[in-house]
């Protein structure tokens, strides 16, 4: 209670600070260029939301990308990193190939996304979050299987587990920990991504925050700044730290989150 | 139930491309008669724990014969439950859950493996923690989850390599209790390995002692104490000093090994 507390202090202090240097330099003018106001942000986020409704298209467009790039991340990433665990030959192949790739700053691959899929629309901008949350995926999927107790897989065996069924029965349900923090990166990577593309490219929050410098909108800025931040926070506070905590809880581990 | 027969068997590690091959032990036998109770003792390095995977079927003979009932052993099975040192239990899964991991094999109905998992859980006293989850028991109670485990495949042979090395000495001779009265009640062919020799008089109907460099089986005692047994028993002490005596010389053999010139023990 007592932290609650003093957090809501600090930021609702922060915000009439903001909003009282806004005030005064209306009347002194120390900044000859106009100054945001928080509660003009407020009322550009309202306006944005119900009434022209910039915001809330922007804000829809920009999470379906990132949902079906993170889904396509997440299936892709796992299965390739359990291929790479469980096969020798694909992990000195294909796992060095991986390595290479993993180095490459997400946002480079999207020029050629956009030769590849002739046009600047919603394609290459999911392409480029896919490939931001893949190689996170595909290598700590990696490192998830094959650091599974080897214990647990003998004594599976002597409980006549084999082939395939070790994979599912075991080594999958082993590396759920692994994968919940692989999908918080994937996540965070992909979202990370895709704001950098949208400011290249079409739609979204990313290319409503350019429009609305192009404007010298102050406000409107802000605004889909925070709409970001507020996005990133969610995720991270009430979805990936609420699940993750609940699982390493019953596998016995400590959460990181 | 079924008896264990170990044939004239070697164990060789190939080594790396430097090293020469590795022989653990060679020209083993050993036969375990059905419902039988066997230690196997020795030193660290002698092999124990290899031979009782290679029964297991977890590791492969280099050279001769391990059959379990007259039939080749060549893989693991659930007609062989494996109880090791670490309880090797499934984290994700409550310790019913556990239980049944084991009965997949099984075919039986959901009413059947339920009913299998509590009366084993029952049997090794822990009907009170059937949902609760492995990293909540202590090390004791883990173990005992792992024994009902491979209890309730209704294995065969029952094979436990150093079972209770982990444990303190209070919750360890608890489960010595518990593990007699299992046997007694079950009848069980048991290999047991360890390297704790008042352990291996508690429990044992015969006391395999193995030694070392090159790993074989150097006597083989019958342990003829009226059950239940008790360490203060004067053929208690007489047999743990024999088999102490011998003991001695294959851990001076390893220590000089191991330290070379500098070791000073006789």
């Amino acid at each position: 209670m007592g932290t609650a507390v003093r957090r809501l202090i600090f930021f609702a202090s922060l915000l009439i600070l903001w909003e009282a240097v806004y005030q005064l330099n209306t009347v002194y003018e120390f900044r000859s260029d106009a100054l945001p106001s928080f509660l003009l942000t407020l009322q550009q986020l309202y306006v944005g939301f119900f009434e022209t409704q910039i915001l809330l298209d922007a804000t829809v467009q920009s999470i379906y990308r990132i949902v079906v790039g993170f889904i396509i991340a997440v299936i892709v990433g796992t299965a390739i990193g359990i291929w790479l665990a469980r096969s020798k030959i694909a992990d000195e192949t294909v796992g060095s190939l991986v390595i290479a790739l993993q180095s490459i700053p997400s946002i480079v691959w999207l020029p050629l996304m956009l030769i590849i899929y002739g046009s600047v629309g919603t394609g290459p901008i999911i392409t480029v979050v896919a490939l931001a949350g893949a190689w996170v995926m595909i290598s700590n999927m990696r490192m998830g299987i094959k650091s599974v107790d080897p214990l647990l897989l003998r004594a599976s065996r002597t409980m006549g587990y084999q082939g395939s069924e070790l994979v599912w029965k075991v080594m999958i349900p082993a590396s759920i920990p692994t994968f919940l923090s692989a999908t918080r990166l994937a996540w965070a990577f992909g979202w990370r991504a895709l704001m950098a593309a949208e400011l290249l490219g079409t739609g979204g929050l990313g290319r409503t925050l350019m429009d609305a410098r192009d404007f010298y909108n102050f406000e409107l800025v802000i605004s889909i700044m925070i709409i970001i931040a507020t996005i990133g926070l969610i995720m991270e506070y009430f979805v990936f730290n609420k699940i993750e905590r609940r699982v390493f809880h019953r596998y016995g581990l400590e959460s990181q989150g | 139930m079924a008896d264990v027969d170990i044939v004239n068997v070697e164990k060789t590690f190939s080594g790396g491309k430097e090293d020469s091959p590795f022989t653990v032990f060679q020209d083993v036998n050993l036969s375990v008669d059905s419902g039988e109770f066997v230690s196997l003792l020795g030193p660290s390095g002698c092999g124990k724990s290899t031979l009782l995977n290679i029964v297991a079927g977890l590791d492969e003979a280099t050279a001769g014969k391990v059959t379990s009932d007259d039939k080749a052993i060549v893989k693991p099975g659930p007609d062989r439950g494996v109880v090791f040192q670490e309880p090797a239990l499934m984290p994700w899964l409550n310790v019913k859950e556990n239980v049944k991991f084991g009965l997949k094999k099984h075919k039986l109905s959901k009413e059947e493996a339920e009913d299998r998992a509590v009366h084993f859980l029952k049997l090794v006293h822990l009907g009170k923690f059937m949902n609760a989850f492995p990293h909540e028991l202590s090390g004791g109670m883990k173990q005992r989850v792992a024994i009902a485990r491979a209890l309730a495949m209704n294995p065969d042979v029952l094979l436990m390599d150093e079972p209770f090395g982990a444990l303190d000495e209070q919750t360890r001779s608890m489960l010595h209790e518990e593990v007699q009265s299992i046997w007694e009640e079950t009848k069980k062919t048991i290999l047991f390995v360890t390297h704790n020799i008042r352990e291996a008089i508690l429990l044992s109907d015969r006391i395999v002692l193995m030694g070392t460099r090159p790993g074989r089986i150097m006597e083989v005692f019958d342990v003829n104490i009226e059950r239940p047994r008790k360490t203060s028993d004067p053929d208690f002490i007489t047999l743990e000093e024999r088999i102490n005596d011998q003991l001695k010389g294959e851990i001076h053999k390893v220590m000089r090994e191991e330290m070379g010139d500098g070791y000073g023990g006789a």
